[in-house]
């Protein structure tokens, strides 16, 4: 499905977020202590791929979509769209790509202003970017994203307030938003967490019809490993800032290479009460991101580390077609077994 | 058989506001017997948190208990006083609220919170609850040298460790979980929802999960209801839910959730759960259902046992064997 060629191209991200502290700690001590959210890491996104960033809270999988769209400012690292790196642009050049970089957020009872008639919260990306000439036109684009999203028919829709709208419309409303300024890349945060089962099956499925009509690539940002294989091409898995394991998303839920990964799959619960399916918890809890652990930053909690993983850090590398893993003892191919 | 433990008889409790009556619960009826882990699932606004305030006599205003019975134990709830409520409660009958973040108080200390629990139930000296709340702390594996934390403090699972310590330090017979895990990540979600159930086999408690989360309840639950509206339209065995289950709207919702096994094809329900001021003549699942009628339209089906141990209400339940609905 995807030409393999990058879309985006994101090299050796790091945020870190300062810890404000009290006036008088702040005095004496002089060093300033940081939380660091991403800590270095690299992926590139295919065009017409979706390609999913999981991990638990915490692990820096938000942030580092924010950074992608340069809505953050990176603290070091590059993201290179269309050979231009987003992190060195101004606020001016970075407002001229915005209509092609778009975002979905996670909660639509949060991300639409309640001031706003469906037609103004579509319309506005259009207008602030001098998009349209003439409002027969701003009219005509705001219909046809709604009815891309199958708001339809639209009429009953554009006078209507985020309150006269049932929780999946609203994020249709949102998706449409998004779609408006025909985008080439999405960053799609938890676009149905917030949503209930029944209507969440209806936006992962229209969002995956999207691509091939508007020629786009996301990047899906989810907690939900089953929602990820549904709609993910390639997926990469976080932990504490780093991406710990990264392939194709059917190979690395089948076949995970790393412990954490491994884990984290068989913590997922499935809905049939006939599979005895053991479900494993990792041991503790995650450590914090200020002090993060030296070496693999699992090693605390991992049943396979030795010394060596308390000491250096482990390297990305191939270990399939496709599919990489930074973990000194990662699984061989007939290791993992639930 | 010995009595169940807890019997409700057709309960109703409903929200009083300005545009009408909202019918959040509208007649429900079930049984748990002892020992028993039962599921009550449904969408969001469907009633199922208010099933939970009903049976506790704790409505919130404007919401009240407009009829039917909660038979906990041989004891009509709702005949009962506020004041003998209050004692039944946390003795017989406790809740673990949903979202344990908000549900702590937050400029208490954890131990402080739990052993107020202990004091206003039992009668026991401040240091033998004292040493009670330590000991439960540790069952749910909660270090107690914790117990001088703040809430702030702890993670989103310790929080939901120290509800659950809360719910049960005075021994009840019955506890009610409302979304015990949902504000949890799948490895934290994991280790509560195992705690659960050693701690059921371990006091021989009766339990009540409230979630939407599915795959929650195919993991911990023995019998599952299915709520639509303010309604139970499908209670049965947890094995019959998933895999004979025969209400359309039951059928919807278990196929509408990506399995992580993989997944082509998605059933989406059309259109959204109804208001509950005027809901629905007829079945309430009509308008959004591929297979309703004239007659659903006009006639509520009524909830009966359609094998046994297998409630439905459905009028077209008896066709619905092997059938594919949402094709």
């Amino acid at each position: 499905m995807t030409t393999g060629e990058p879309i985006i191209e994101v090299r050796g991200l790091k945020k870190y977020f300062p810890v404000r502290r009290g006036l008088i700690a702040g005095m004496l001590s002089r060093e300033q202590i940081w939380v660091k959210a991403v800590d270095g890491i690299d992926f590139e996104i295919r065009k017409n791929e979706v390609f999913v960033i999981a991990g638990e809270s915490g692990c820096g999988k938000t942030t580092t979509g924010r950074c992608v769209l340069n809505l953050t400012a990176p603290t070091e690292g590059s993201i290179i769209y269309e050979g231009v790196d987003l992190a060195t642009l101004s606020k001016r050049e970075m407002k001229a790509l915005r209509p092609k970089l778009q975002i979905i957020f996670q909660d639509p009872y949060e991300s639409l202003n309640p001031r706003l008639s469906v037609f103004q919260s579509i319309a506005e990306c259009l207008q602030v970017n001098n998009l349209v000439s003439t409002q027969e036109e701003l009219l005509e684009r705001v219909k046809m994203a709604m009815e891309d999203v199958r708001l339809i028919p639209p009429e009953d829709f554009l006078y209507r307030y985020p309150h006269m709208l049932s929780g999946g419309q609203r994020q249709r409303v949102v998706v449409a938003r998004a779609l408006v300024s025909q985008p080439e890349f999405i960053v799609a945060d938890e676009p149905v967490s917030m949503l209930d089962a029944s209507i969440r099956a209806e936006v992962l499925q229209l969002l995956k019809e999207l691509i091939k009509k508007y020629d786009l690539s996301y990047l899906y940002i989810t907690h939900d490993l089953a929602s990820a294989r549904f709609v993910g091409d390639r997926i990469a898995i976080m932990y504490l800032g780093k991406i710990v394991e990264f392939g194709p998303v059917g190979r690395v839920i089948d076949n995970p290479k790393h412990q954490y990964t491994a884990i984290l799959i068989s913590a997922v619960p499935i809905p049939d009460p006939t599979l005895t399916h053991t479900r494993r918890a990792p041991v503790g809890e995650v450590p914090s991101p200020i002090n993060p652990p030296p070496g693999c930053r699992f090693h605390t909690r991992c049943e396979r580390a030795t010394e060596k993983c308390s000491r250096e850090e482990p390297p990305m590398k191939l270990v399939e077609k496709d599919h990489f893993v930074a973990c000194w003892h990662h699984f061989k191919p007939s290791q993992w077994r639930d | 058989m010995a009595k169940p433990m807890l019997e409700v008889k057709d309960l109703k409790a409903h929200f009083f506001i300005e545009a009408g009556s909202v019918k959040a619960v509208d007649g429900i009826s079930f049984t748990l017997e002892r020992g028993e882990t039962m599921g009550l699932a449904g969408e969001s606004g469907c009633g199922k948190s208010t099933t939970a305030f009903a049976i506790l006599q704790l409505m919130p205003y404007p919401g009240k208990v407009v009829g039917g019975q909660v038979v906990l134990d041989g004891i009509d709830l709702v005949q009962r006083s506020p004041e003998e409520m209050r004692k039944i409660r946390w003795k017989e009958i406790s809740i673990c609220f949903q979202g344990a973040m908000n549900a702590l108080n937050p400029v208490l200390r954890i131990g402080d919170q739990i052993v107020e629990a202990i004091m206003l139930h039992e009668d026991i000296s401040q240091d033998e609850a004292q040493r009670k709340m330590e000991d439960m702390l540790e069952t749910v594996g909660v270090d107690p040298t914790r117990a001088d934390n703040y809430p702030h403090e702890f993670s989103g699972g310790m929080k939901q460790r120290a509800m659950i310590a809360m719910a049960l330090v005075t021994e009840p017979k019955v506890i009610i979980a409302d979304e015990p895990t949902t504000a949890l990540d799948v490895t934290v979600e994991a280790q509560v929802l195992k705690l659960i159930k050693s701690l059921q086999k371990k006091y021989n408690l009766s339990v009540i999960i409230i979630t939407h989360d599915l795959a929650t309840i195919a993991e911990a639950c023995d019998r599952v209801a299915i709520m639509y509206a303010g309604k139970i339209i499908e209670y049965a065995d947890v094995v019959t839910i998933f895999k004979e289950r025969l209400h359309p709207y039951t059928e919807g919702l278990i196929r509408s959730v990506p399995s992580l096994l993989g997944s082509d094809h998605l059933v989406s329900v059309p259109g959204s759960p109804p208001g509950l001021v005027f809901p629905p003549e007829g079945c309430r699942f009509h308008p959004r259902c591929p297979i309703a009628n004239e007659l659903c339209a006009a006639k509520e089906p009524v909830f009966r046992e359609i094998r046994k141990k297998h409630f439905i209400a459905c009028h077209h339940a008896d066709q619905m064997w092997g059938k594919d609905v949402w094709k």
